[in-house]
Protein backbone atom coordinates (compact mmCIF):
# COMPACT_ATOMS: atom_id res chain seq x y z
CA UNK A 1 0.00 0.00 0.00
CA UNK A 2 1.24 3.57 -0.73
CA UNK A 3 1.75 5.79 2.06
CA UNK A 4 0.96 8.84 -0.05
CA UNK A 5 -1.37 9.66 -2.76
CA UNK A 6 -1.41 12.70 -4.62
CA UNK A 7 -3.89 12.78 -7.72
CA UNK A 8 -4.16 16.26 -9.83
CA UNK A 9 -4.00 18.40 -6.70
CA UNK A 10 -4.69 21.80 -7.26
CA UNK A 11 -4.34 24.70 -4.32
CA UNK A 12 -4.93 28.20 -5.68
CA UNK A 13 -3.77 31.82 -3.71
CA UNK A 14 -3.82 35.04 -4.85
CA UNK A 15 -0.81 35.10 -5.59
CA UNK A 16 0.44 31.29 -5.97
CA UNK A 17 -1.09 28.00 -7.67
CA UNK A 18 -0.10 24.58 -6.49
CA UNK A 19 -0.77 23.36 -10.12
CA UNK A 20 -1.72 19.43 -10.50
CA UNK A 21 0.04 17.61 -8.34
CA UNK A 22 1.01 13.82 -8.33
CA UNK A 23 3.07 11.90 -6.29
CA UNK A 24 2.84 8.73 -4.76
CA UNK A 25 4.97 7.45 -2.25
CA UNK A 26 5.16 3.76 -1.09
CA UNK A 27 5.32 2.53 2.00
CA UNK A 28 8.48 1.86 3.69
CA UNK A 29 10.43 4.75 1.74
CA UNK A 30 11.85 8.20 2.40
CA UNK A 31 11.02 11.03 -0.65
CA UNK A 32 12.11 14.36 -0.74
CA UNK A 33 10.57 17.27 -1.16
CA UNK A 34 12.88 19.77 -3.26
CA UNK A 35 11.91 23.09 -4.09
CA UNK A 36 12.62 27.01 -3.58
CA UNK A 37 11.39 29.36 -1.19
CA UNK A 38 7.35 28.98 -2.11
CA UNK A 39 7.75 26.38 -4.76
CA UNK A 40 4.79 25.04 -2.66
CA UNK A 41 6.81 22.34 -0.28
CA UNK A 42 4.59 23.57 2.51
CA UNK A 43 1.25 23.91 0.45
CA UNK A 44 1.77 20.32 -0.30
CA UNK A 45 2.42 19.03 3.27
CA UNK A 46 -0.72 20.82 4.39
CA UNK A 47 -3.13 19.62 1.45
CA UNK A 48 -1.79 16.00 2.45
CA UNK A 49 -2.45 16.75 6.05
CA UNK A 50 -5.78 18.21 5.13
CA UNK A 51 -4.94 21.60 6.81
CA UNK A 52 -6.11 23.33 4.10
CA UNK A 53 -8.72 22.67 1.31
CA UNK A 54 -7.32 21.74 -2.08
CA UNK A 55 -9.24 23.00 -5.02
CA UNK A 56 -9.50 19.47 -7.17
CA UNK A 57 -7.86 16.59 -7.04
CA UNK A 58 -7.59 13.52 -4.21
CA UNK A 59 -5.49 12.77 -1.36
CA UNK A 60 -5.14 9.41 0.15
CA UNK A 61 -2.58 8.56 3.11
CA UNK A 62 -2.47 4.51 3.54
CA UNK A 63 -5.44 4.53 1.82
CA UNK A 64 -7.45 6.79 3.18
CA UNK A 65 -9.15 9.93 1.89
CA UNK A 66 -8.06 12.79 3.68
CA UNK A 67 -11.60 14.30 3.53
CA UNK A 68 -12.63 11.47 5.28
CA UNK A 69 -14.18 11.75 8.58
CA UNK A 70 -11.97 8.76 9.51
CA UNK A 71 -8.54 10.99 8.55
CA UNK A 72 -8.65 12.37 11.75
CA UNK A 73 -8.13 8.92 13.59
CA UNK A 74 -5.65 8.56 10.65
CA UNK A 75 -3.28 11.41 11.88
CA UNK A 76 -2.62 8.93 14.95
CA UNK A 77 -0.74 7.14 12.69
CA UNK A 78 1.20 10.59 11.00
CA UNK A 79 4.34 12.00 13.14
CA UNK A 80 4.50 15.87 12.05
CA UNK A 81 7.65 18.27 12.14
CA UNK A 82 6.95 21.62 11.05
CA UNK A 83 9.84 23.90 10.18
CA UNK A 84 9.94 25.64 13.70
CA UNK A 85 8.52 23.33 17.05
CA UNK A 86 4.95 25.80 17.31
CA UNK A 87 4.76 24.81 21.09
CA UNK A 88 3.42 27.92 23.06
CA UNK A 89 7.16 28.86 24.53
CA UNK A 90 5.81 28.92 28.25
CA UNK A 91 5.89 25.23 28.05
CA UNK A 92 8.70 22.78 28.95
CA UNK A 93 9.13 19.18 27.97
CA UNK A 94 7.41 17.79 30.62
CA UNK A 95 4.12 19.52 30.49
CA UNK A 96 4.29 18.74 26.25
CA UNK A 97 4.36 15.17 27.55
CA UNK A 98 1.42 15.68 29.49
CA UNK A 99 -0.58 17.30 26.77
CA UNK A 100 0.64 14.61 24.23
CA UNK A 101 -0.50 11.83 26.80
CA UNK A 102 -4.04 13.33 25.85
CA UNK A 103 -3.89 14.34 22.42
CA UNK A 104 -2.45 10.66 20.81
CA UNK A 105 -3.99 7.56 22.04
CA UNK A 106 -0.98 5.63 20.94
CA UNK A 107 1.49 8.04 23.08
CA UNK A 108 4.94 6.26 24.77
CA UNK A 109 5.75 8.34 27.56
CA UNK A 110 9.16 6.13 28.29
CA UNK A 111 9.70 6.51 24.34
CA UNK A 112 9.74 9.99 24.81
CA UNK A 113 11.61 10.72 27.48
CA UNK A 114 14.20 8.15 25.95
CA UNK A 115 14.79 10.91 23.33
CA UNK A 116 14.77 13.34 25.74
CA UNK A 117 17.71 11.43 27.21
CA UNK A 118 19.03 10.69 24.15
CA UNK A 119 19.03 14.28 23.00
CA UNK A 120 20.15 15.73 25.87
CA UNK A 121 16.58 18.01 26.43
CA UNK A 122 15.81 19.27 29.81
CA UNK A 123 12.69 18.21 31.25
CA UNK A 124 11.55 21.64 33.18
CA UNK A 125 13.63 24.28 31.07
CA UNK A 126 11.13 26.28 29.61
CA UNK A 127 10.60 25.95 25.32
CA UNK A 128 11.24 29.73 24.88
CA UNK A 129 15.01 29.23 26.62
CA UNK A 130 15.89 26.45 23.71
CA UNK A 131 18.28 26.81 21.05
CA UNK A 132 16.81 25.76 17.30
CA UNK A 133 18.51 22.93 17.33
CA UNK A 134 16.93 22.08 21.21
CA UNK A 135 13.52 22.79 19.47
CA UNK A 136 13.16 20.98 16.39
CA UNK A 137 14.58 17.63 18.83
CA UNK A 138 11.87 18.50 20.84
CA UNK A 139 9.69 18.65 17.61
CA UNK A 140 11.25 15.95 16.37
CA UNK A 141 11.02 13.55 19.49
CA UNK A 142 7.53 14.38 20.04
CA UNK A 143 6.72 13.08 16.57
CA UNK A 144 8.53 9.62 16.72
CA UNK A 145 6.51 9.22 20.17
CA UNK A 146 3.34 8.06 18.97
CA UNK A 147 4.57 5.47 17.07
CA UNK A 148 3.70 6.68 13.79
CA UNK A 149 3.89 4.99 10.04
CA UNK A 150 4.50 8.20 8.51
CA UNK A 151 6.61 11.01 9.23
CA UNK A 152 5.77 14.26 7.47
CA UNK A 153 8.88 16.73 7.67
CA UNK A 154 8.71 20.17 6.35
CA UNK A 155 12.18 21.85 6.48
CA UNK A 156 12.93 19.85 9.74
CA UNK A 157 16.92 20.39 9.77
CA UNK A 158 16.67 23.62 7.99
CA UNK A 159 18.96 26.04 10.20
CA UNK A 160 20.63 22.91 12.15
CA UNK A 161 24.31 22.57 12.04
CA UNK A 162 25.98 19.70 10.52
CA UNK A 163 26.33 17.90 13.43
CA UNK A 164 22.55 17.91 14.99
CA UNK A 165 21.81 17.42 11.15
CA UNK A 166 23.60 14.02 10.75
CA UNK A 167 22.18 13.19 14.34
CA UNK A 168 18.88 13.40 13.00
CA UNK A 169 18.99 12.26 9.94
CA UNK A 170 20.47 8.97 11.53
CA UNK A 171 17.33 8.85 13.16
CA UNK A 172 15.22 8.97 10.23
CA UNK A 173 17.46 6.11 8.66
CA UNK A 174 16.68 4.22 11.96
CA UNK A 175 13.05 4.61 11.80
CA UNK A 176 12.62 3.33 8.11
CA UNK A 177 14.16 0.70 9.24
CA UNK A 178 10.62 -0.81 9.73
CA UNK A 179 9.50 -1.75 6.81
CA UNK A 180 5.89 0.24 7.19
CA UNK A 181 7.53 3.15 8.15
CA UNK A 182 7.79 5.72 5.25
CA UNK A 183 8.93 9.73 5.20
CA UNK A 184 8.16 12.57 3.64
CA UNK A 185 10.57 15.13 4.04
CA UNK A 186 10.83 18.69 2.34
CA UNK A 187 13.81 20.33 2.49
CA UNK A 188 16.25 22.96 1.13
CA UNK A 189 19.48 21.23 1.80
CA UNK A 190 20.07 19.02 -1.55
CA UNK A 191 22.73 16.97 0.12
CA UNK A 192 20.67 15.75 3.12
CA UNK A 193 18.15 14.39 0.79
CA UNK A 194 20.80 12.68 -1.30
CA UNK A 195 21.91 10.86 1.77
CA UNK A 196 18.63 9.43 3.37
CA UNK A 197 16.49 9.58 0.55
CA UNK A 198 14.13 6.48 -2.20
CA UNK A 199 12.90 9.44 -3.94
CA UNK A 200 12.90 12.90 -5.19
CA UNK A 201 9.97 15.62 -5.66
CA UNK A 202 11.22 18.55 -7.53
CA UNK A 203 8.54 21.37 -7.29
CA UNK A 204 9.31 24.55 -8.93
CA UNK A 205 6.69 27.83 -8.93
CA UNK A 206 4.31 25.62 -7.72
CA UNK A 207 4.20 22.73 -10.53
CA UNK A 208 5.95 19.47 -10.41
CA UNK A 209 8.78 19.05 -12.44
CA UNK A 210 9.62 15.50 -11.28
CA UNK A 211 8.95 12.76 -8.80
CA UNK A 212 11.43 9.75 -8.95
CA UNK A 213 12.93 7.57 -7.80
CA UNK A 214 16.54 8.94 -6.55
CA UNK A 215 18.71 6.28 -8.07
CA UNK A 216 17.16 6.17 -11.68
CA UNK A 217 17.17 10.23 -11.77
CA UNK A 218 21.16 9.71 -10.52
CA UNK A 219 20.92 6.96 -13.50
CA UNK A 220 19.00 9.16 -16.39
CA UNK A 221 21.17 12.33 -16.11
CA UNK A 222 24.26 13.22 -16.35
CA UNK A 223 26.61 16.00 -16.15
CA UNK A 224 28.87 16.72 -19.67
CA UNK A 225 32.05 18.99 -19.42
CA UNK A 226 33.24 20.03 -22.48
CA UNK A 227 35.08 23.22 -24.25
CA UNK A 228 33.02 25.85 -25.87
CA UNK A 229 32.99 24.40 -29.81
CA UNK A 230 31.66 21.16 -28.28
CA UNK A 231 29.35 23.04 -26.64
CA UNK A 232 28.16 24.75 -29.93
CA UNK A 233 28.12 21.39 -31.74
CA UNK A 234 25.42 19.91 -29.17
CA UNK A 235 22.12 19.68 -29.94
CA UNK A 236 20.79 22.34 -27.98
CA UNK A 237 17.38 19.77 -27.55
CA UNK A 238 19.53 17.45 -25.55
CA UNK A 239 20.66 20.72 -23.16
CA UNK A 240 18.53 20.37 -20.14
CA UNK A 241 20.66 23.52 -18.44
CA UNK A 242 24.17 24.73 -18.33
CA UNK A 243 26.89 26.54 -16.57
CA UNK A 244 29.34 28.60 -18.66
CA UNK A 245 32.76 28.60 -16.72
CA UNK A 246 34.69 30.70 -18.99
CA UNK A 247 36.69 28.13 -20.56
CA UNK A 248 34.21 24.93 -20.67
CA UNK A 249 30.92 24.54 -19.78
CA UNK A 250 29.03 22.56 -17.28
CA UNK A 251 25.91 20.89 -19.24
CA UNK A 252 23.37 18.39 -17.76
CA UNK A 253 21.43 16.65 -20.21
CA UNK A 254 19.89 12.60 -20.24
CA UNK A 255 22.57 10.50 -21.09
CA UNK A 256 20.34 8.88 -23.43
CA UNK A 257 20.40 11.60 -25.44
CA UNK A 258 23.83 11.92 -25.81
CA UNK A 259 26.74 10.07 -27.71
CA UNK A 260 28.70 7.62 -26.06
CA UNK A 261 31.95 9.65 -27.17
CA UNK A 262 31.45 11.92 -24.54
CA UNK A 263 32.53 11.35 -21.39
CA UNK A 264 29.36 11.97 -18.92
CA UNK A 265 29.85 12.58 -15.14
CA UNK A 266 27.44 11.68 -12.25
CA UNK A 267 25.24 14.94 -11.56
CA UNK A 268 24.09 14.88 -8.28
CA UNK A 269 20.57 15.90 -7.26
CA UNK A 270 21.62 20.04 -6.17
CA UNK A 271 23.10 19.77 -10.09
CA UNK A 272 20.08 18.04 -11.78
CA UNK A 273 17.70 20.68 -9.82
CA UNK A 274 19.65 23.81 -10.00
CA UNK A 275 20.11 22.97 -13.99
CA UNK A 276 16.81 22.21 -14.92
CA UNK A 277 15.51 25.50 -13.27
CA UNK A 278 18.16 27.70 -14.70
CA UNK A 279 17.53 25.74 -18.09
CA UNK A 280 14.02 27.02 -18.43
CA UNK A 281 15.62 30.71 -18.30
CA UNK A 282 18.30 29.27 -20.60
CA UNK A 283 15.37 28.76 -23.44
CA UNK B 1 -9.52 17.29 23.93
CA UNK B 2 -8.36 17.36 27.52
CA UNK B 3 -4.60 17.98 25.81
CA UNK B 4 -6.18 21.06 24.09
CA UNK B 5 -7.68 22.51 27.34
CA UNK B 6 -4.42 21.53 29.55
CA UNK B 7 -1.85 23.12 26.92
CA UNK B 8 -4.25 26.11 27.61
CA UNK B 9 -3.89 25.94 31.10
CA UNK B 10 -0.65 25.72 31.54
CA UNK B 11 -0.09 28.74 28.91
CA UNK B 12 -2.27 31.01 31.33
CA UNK B 13 -1.54 29.97 34.69
CA UNK B 14 2.50 30.98 33.20
CA UNK B 15 1.62 34.42 31.12
CA UNK B 16 -1.32 35.42 33.09
CA UNK B 17 -0.68 34.88 36.46
CA UNK B 18 -1.79 38.22 38.19
CA UNK B 19 -5.16 38.48 35.90
CA UNK B 20 -5.61 35.03 36.93
CA UNK B 21 -5.23 36.39 40.95
CA UNK B 22 -7.45 39.56 40.22
CA UNK B 23 -10.28 36.94 38.87
CA UNK B 24 -9.57 35.56 41.86
CA UNK B 25 -9.89 38.07 44.47
CA UNK B 26 -12.85 39.69 42.74
CA UNK B 27 -14.96 36.70 42.34
CA UNK B 28 -14.30 36.29 46.32
CA UNK B 29 -15.62 40.11 46.84
CA UNK B 30 -19.18 40.04 47.63
CA UNK B 31 -20.46 42.67 45.68
CA UNK B 32 -22.42 41.84 42.35
CA UNK B 33 -20.27 44.23 39.87
CA UNK B 34 -17.32 42.74 41.12
CA UNK B 35 -18.82 39.36 40.68
CA UNK B 36 -19.63 40.83 37.01
CA UNK B 37 -15.78 41.82 36.54
CA UNK B 38 -14.54 38.23 37.23
CA UNK B 39 -16.92 36.34 35.41
CA UNK B 40 -16.54 38.81 32.35
CA UNK B 41 -12.74 38.78 33.01
CA UNK B 42 -13.24 34.89 33.06
CA UNK B 43 -14.84 34.94 29.36
CA UNK B 44 -12.28 36.80 28.01
CA UNK B 45 -9.11 34.12 29.06
CA UNK B 46 -9.57 31.96 25.81
CA UNK B 47 -8.84 34.58 23.90
CA UNK B 48 -5.96 35.17 24.78
CA UNK B 49 -5.11 31.51 24.89
CA UNK B 50 -6.28 32.02 21.28
CA UNK B 51 -4.10 34.77 20.97
CA UNK B 52 -0.77 33.27 22.63
CA UNK B 53 -1.81 29.56 19.79
CA UNK B 54 -1.44 32.16 16.88
CA UNK B 55 2.08 33.74 18.26
CA UNK B 56 3.28 29.95 18.37
CA UNK B 57 1.10 28.91 15.53
CA UNK B 58 0.50 26.19 17.72
CA UNK B 59 -3.10 26.27 15.98
CA UNK B 60 -1.45 25.51 12.04
CA UNK B 61 0.34 22.44 14.20
CA UNK B 62 -2.87 21.61 16.11
CA UNK B 63 -4.63 21.07 12.89
CA UNK B 64 -2.37 18.18 11.53
CA UNK B 65 -3.05 16.47 15.09
CA UNK B 66 -5.70 13.98 15.47
CA UNK B 67 -8.39 17.03 16.46
CA UNK B 68 -10.99 17.82 14.06
CA UNK B 69 -11.92 21.97 13.88
CA UNK B 70 -14.99 20.97 16.25
CA UNK B 71 -12.93 20.24 18.73
CA UNK B 72 -10.38 22.87 18.21
CA UNK B 73 -12.85 25.17 18.34
CA UNK B 74 -15.00 23.74 21.08
CA UNK B 75 -12.08 23.61 23.47
CA UNK B 76 -11.64 27.51 23.26
CA UNK B 77 -15.83 27.34 24.33
CA UNK B 78 -14.92 25.06 27.22
CA UNK B 79 -12.25 26.66 28.59
CA UNK B 80 -14.43 30.08 28.84
CA UNK B 81 -17.30 27.84 30.12
CA UNK B 82 -14.82 26.50 33.04
CA UNK B 83 -13.28 29.86 33.65
CA UNK B 84 -16.40 31.40 33.88
CA UNK B 85 -18.02 28.32 36.52
CA UNK B 86 -14.96 28.57 38.57
CA UNK B 87 -15.35 32.24 39.06
CA UNK B 88 -19.03 31.87 39.45
CA UNK B 89 -18.10 29.03 42.57
CA UNK B 90 -15.89 31.19 44.21
CA UNK B 91 -18.71 33.70 43.90
CA UNK B 92 -20.47 32.30 45.82
CA UNK B 93 -18.39 30.83 48.36
CA UNK B 94 -17.63 34.72 48.72
CA UNK B 95 -21.33 35.62 49.08
CA UNK B 96 -22.37 32.66 51.11
CA UNK B 97 -19.39 33.21 53.43
CA UNK B 98 -20.31 37.06 53.86
CA UNK B 99 -24.19 36.50 54.30
CA UNK B 100 -22.95 33.82 56.60
CA UNK B 101 -21.03 36.44 58.60
CA UNK B 102 -23.26 39.29 58.37
CA UNK B 103 -26.57 37.56 59.05
CA UNK B 104 -27.73 38.54 55.80
CA UNK B 105 -29.93 36.66 53.01
CA UNK B 106 -28.02 34.11 51.04
CA UNK B 107 -30.08 33.09 48.29
CA UNK B 108 -30.19 37.01 47.07
CA UNK B 109 -26.91 37.92 47.68
CA UNK B 110 -26.51 34.12 45.44
CA UNK B 111 -29.43 35.52 42.73
CA UNK B 112 -27.33 37.81 40.43
CA UNK B 113 -24.58 35.12 39.65
CA UNK B 114 -26.80 33.59 37.19
CA UNK B 115 -27.44 36.06 34.69
CA UNK B 116 -23.82 37.50 35.02
CA UNK B 117 -22.63 34.02 33.77
CA UNK B 118 -25.03 33.99 31.28
CA UNK B 119 -23.97 37.61 30.09
CA UNK B 120 -20.21 36.08 30.19
CA UNK B 121 -21.60 33.32 28.01
CA UNK B 122 -23.35 35.73 25.66
CA UNK B 123 -20.11 37.98 26.04
CA UNK B 124 -17.98 35.00 24.65
CA UNK B 125 -20.96 33.92 21.94
CA UNK B 126 -20.29 37.42 20.09
CA UNK B 127 -16.81 37.37 20.55
CA UNK B 128 -15.57 34.30 19.59
CA UNK B 129 -17.07 33.99 15.88
CA UNK B 130 -15.09 37.14 14.89
CA UNK B 131 -11.33 35.22 16.87
CA UNK B 132 -12.00 31.75 14.55
CA UNK B 133 -12.49 33.89 11.53
CA UNK B 134 -10.37 36.79 11.21
CA UNK B 135 -7.56 35.70 14.22
CA UNK B 136 -7.44 37.77 17.48
CA UNK B 137 -5.94 41.17 15.94
CA UNK B 138 -8.78 41.90 13.62
CA UNK B 139 -11.23 40.04 15.76
CA UNK B 140 -10.63 42.10 18.42
CA UNK B 141 -11.21 45.25 16.67
CA UNK B 142 -14.72 43.79 14.90
CA UNK B 143 -15.57 42.18 18.06
CA UNK B 144 -15.31 46.26 19.55
CA UNK B 145 -17.20 48.01 16.89
CA UNK B 146 -20.21 45.34 17.31
CA UNK B 147 -20.35 45.53 20.76
CA UNK B 148 -20.70 49.78 20.93
CA UNK B 149 -23.93 49.16 18.21
CA UNK B 150 -25.16 46.67 20.72
CA UNK B 151 -24.81 48.73 24.09
CA UNK B 152 -26.19 51.35 22.15
CA UNK B 153 -29.27 49.40 20.83
CA UNK B 154 -29.39 48.02 24.04
CA UNK B 155 -30.05 51.59 25.42
CA UNK B 156 -32.09 52.83 22.90
CA UNK B 157 -34.33 49.43 23.81
CA UNK B 158 -34.13 50.28 27.32
CA UNK B 159 -35.76 53.34 27.28
CA UNK B 160 -38.66 52.01 25.53
CA UNK B 161 -39.10 49.35 27.80
CA UNK B 162 -38.46 51.75 31.10
CA UNK B 163 -41.85 52.30 32.09
CA UNK B 164 -42.18 48.82 32.16
CA UNK B 165 -39.09 47.54 34.61
CA UNK B 166 -41.11 47.29 37.12
CA UNK B 167 -43.33 44.63 35.89
CA UNK B 168 -40.58 42.56 34.12
CA UNK B 169 -38.80 42.82 38.19
CA UNK B 170 -41.94 40.73 39.18
CA UNK B 171 -41.81 38.71 37.02
CA UNK B 172 -38.15 37.68 37.30
CA UNK B 173 -37.62 34.15 37.81
CA UNK B 174 -39.35 33.93 34.28
CA UNK B 175 -36.90 36.43 32.72
CA UNK B 176 -34.44 34.78 34.20
CA UNK B 177 -35.20 31.12 32.43
CA UNK B 178 -35.90 33.37 29.65
CA UNK B 179 -32.75 34.53 29.71
CA UNK B 180 -31.06 31.21 30.19
CA UNK B 181 -32.57 30.14 27.08
CA UNK B 182 -31.59 32.53 24.91
CA UNK B 183 -28.00 32.84 26.24
CA UNK B 184 -28.13 28.90 25.66
CA UNK B 185 -29.57 29.39 21.96
CA UNK B 186 -26.77 32.16 21.29
CA UNK B 187 -24.04 29.80 22.85
CA UNK B 188 -24.87 26.92 19.84
CA UNK B 189 -25.21 29.26 17.62
CA UNK B 190 -21.88 31.01 17.91
CA UNK B 191 -20.18 27.67 17.85
CA UNK B 192 -21.76 26.43 14.97
CA UNK B 193 -20.38 30.15 13.42
CA UNK B 194 -17.09 29.59 14.89
CA UNK B 195 -16.71 26.06 13.24
CA UNK B 196 -17.66 27.33 10.22
CA UNK B 197 -15.42 30.35 10.15
CA UNK B 198 -12.55 28.33 11.29
CA UNK B 199 -12.86 25.90 8.42
CA UNK B 200 -12.58 28.70 6.39
CA UNK B 201 -9.99 30.22 7.34
CA UNK B 202 -6.72 29.57 5.79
Amino acid sequence: MNAVEMKNVTKSYQDFKLDGINLTLPSGCIMGLVGENGAGKSTTIKLIMNAIESNSGSVTVFGVDNKDKSFTDLKEEIGIVLDEAYFPEVLNAKQVNAIMKNTYKNWDEECYFSYLNRFGLPLKKSFKDYSRGMKMKLAIATALSHNPKLLLLDEATSGLDPMVRDEILDIFNEFTRDESHSILLSSHITSDLEKICDYITFLHQGKLIFSEEKDRLLEKYGMLHCSKSDFDTLDKETILGYRDMGYSYEVLVKREDISREYQIEKANIEEIVLLLVKGEKQK
Amino acid sequence: MKGLLLKDIYTLTKQVRIFLIMIICFSLTPNASMTAFAICYSAMLPITALAYDERSKWDKLAMMMPYSVKELVFSKYLLGYLCMLVASILSMIGKIAFALIRHENMIEALIPILPLFCVGVLLQSLNFPFMFRLGVEKGRILYLGTTVIIVVCGLFLFQLVEDKISYIMEHGILYVVIFTLFTIISAIISVLISIKGYQNKE
